[in-house]
């Protein structure tokens, strides 16, 4: 089972309006990127983890902040994860 | 979830923002270097000292003045270029700056005005009290608090009203005695003693000095005769006296090559030394008429 946990990066969160946006870069030599909506949210639940966690543990996380069910958002967030990964922001 | 299609981009990111993420990022490429450097201003300042700047509009750092030149060399192969250069930044050539395409602009000093007399062993002594402070989520060293009110206080001694910065209000004005007492004590320590009493309304008690006079010059920001006079005096040497009259009427290469949207040649850069040391003279010749009348 593939854990991840944040990369050695910086990042802020705000809100635009009713929706969160990240700015992050992975250090030091990623450049500054936007996660907006649900990559935002994915990744404060995966910063938010005090262990480094599973796609179905970011997901259940998700899921009980938002009220959805973990399974119908699972595929999208551990994709997402992976592109995390690709950007230098996450590692497993 | 309806519509939930997580996505990574890359559109404008508001200034404080990057500007956050900057400071963070030039903290993991000096230790990445092992260069020692504090973070200073904006973000990097305790929130109660920022006035009304927030988050500030470009990184300023302070470097060991040992790690200048490894400092400068990993930013120009990460993509940075100098918008100006140590020697044409100030009077007190204490800074470059450099742009980044995606980062922006940073301030990088190699010294710091009126913390100068001993620019590494200043540095060691603000280096040895630093402390971490995360910007965006990033570890960062800062100068401690007393030493970061000095800072603020010796920057505002620059502008033409000191009395009515809003630094000398928060850094000054609303400290209580002991804070102001161990700011006194720290400037002394680092010879910052001339402009702190300037930034703090009391500069009759040292314009006397020999170093006030480049100080005092700021009150008159239109004057660059006045300027370059107040550092002819304060310079200590013969040497620093000649390097002075050089800087005086030097062109600013990186500024013209801006303005002219290419690389300068050598008849541009005689073209706009003619033109500076020109408009040096006049500003001699509208003195000396000012005397005579």
């Amino acid at each position: 089972m593939t854990r991840y946990r944040p990369a050695r990066a910086a990042w802020i969160v705000q809100a635009i309006g009713d929706s969160p946006v990240v700015y992050a870069a992975a250090l030091a030599h990623g450049r500054p990127l936007v996660l907006a909506d649900s990559a935002a949210l994915i990744w404060i639940a995966l910063t938010d983890c005090t262990h480094p966690a599973t796609a179905s543990e970011v997901a259940e996380a998700l899921a009980a902040e938002q009220g959805f069910a973990a399974v119908a958002v699972l595929g999208d967030v551990s994709a997402f994860l992976d592109e995390l990964v690709d950007h230098g922001l996450a590692t497993h | 979830m309806p519509g939930y299609s997580p996505d990574v981009s890359v559109p404008d990111i508001p200034l404080a923002a990057r500007v956050a993420l900057a400071h963070a990022y030039a903290q993991a490429l000096a230790e990445d270097h092992g260069v020692d450097l504090l973070h200073i201003k904006g973000p990097a300042a305790t929130p109660e000292l920022r006035g009304q700047r927030g988050g500030g509009t470009d990184v300023d750092v302070l470097v060991r003045p040992a790690h200048v030149r490894v400092w400068m060399a990993a930013l120009a192969a990460d993509g940075w270029s100098i918008d100006t250069d140590f020697t044409t930044s100030s009077v007190f050539e204490h800074a470059a700056t450099l742009r980044h395409q995606e980062w922006g602009l940073m301030d990088v000093h190699r010294r710091y005005p009126g913390l100068d007399r001993d620019p590494e062993a200043t540095f060691t002594r603000l280096w040895s009290g630093a402390v971490s402070r995360p910007i965006a989520h990033y570890p960062c060293p800062v100068p401690e608090e007393v030493a970061e009110r000095l800072i603020l206080l010796t920057h505002a001694a620059r502008s033409a009203h000191p009395e009515l910065h809003a630094d000398v209000a928060a850094s000054w004005g609303a400290a209580d005695a002991a804070t102001q007492g161990a700011v006194e004590a720290l400037a002394a320590d680092l010879g910052a003693d001339v402009p702190l009493r300037i930034a703090t309304g009391r500069a009759a008690q040292v314009a006397h000095l020999p170093e006030a006079a480049v100080w005092l010059a700021f009150e008159h920001p239109e004057d660059r005769l006045g300027e370059w006079q107040a550092r002819w005096r304060s310079a200590a040497t013969a040497r620093a006296k000649v390097t002075v009259v050089v800087r005086g009427i030097a062109v600013n290469r990186h500024y013209l090559e801006a303005e002219l949207g290419r690389p300068a040649t050598g008849t541009d850069l005689a073209r706009a030394w003619w033109h500076r040391a020109g408009a040096l003279g006049h500003e001699v010749r509208r003195r000396l008429t000012e005397r005579r009348s």
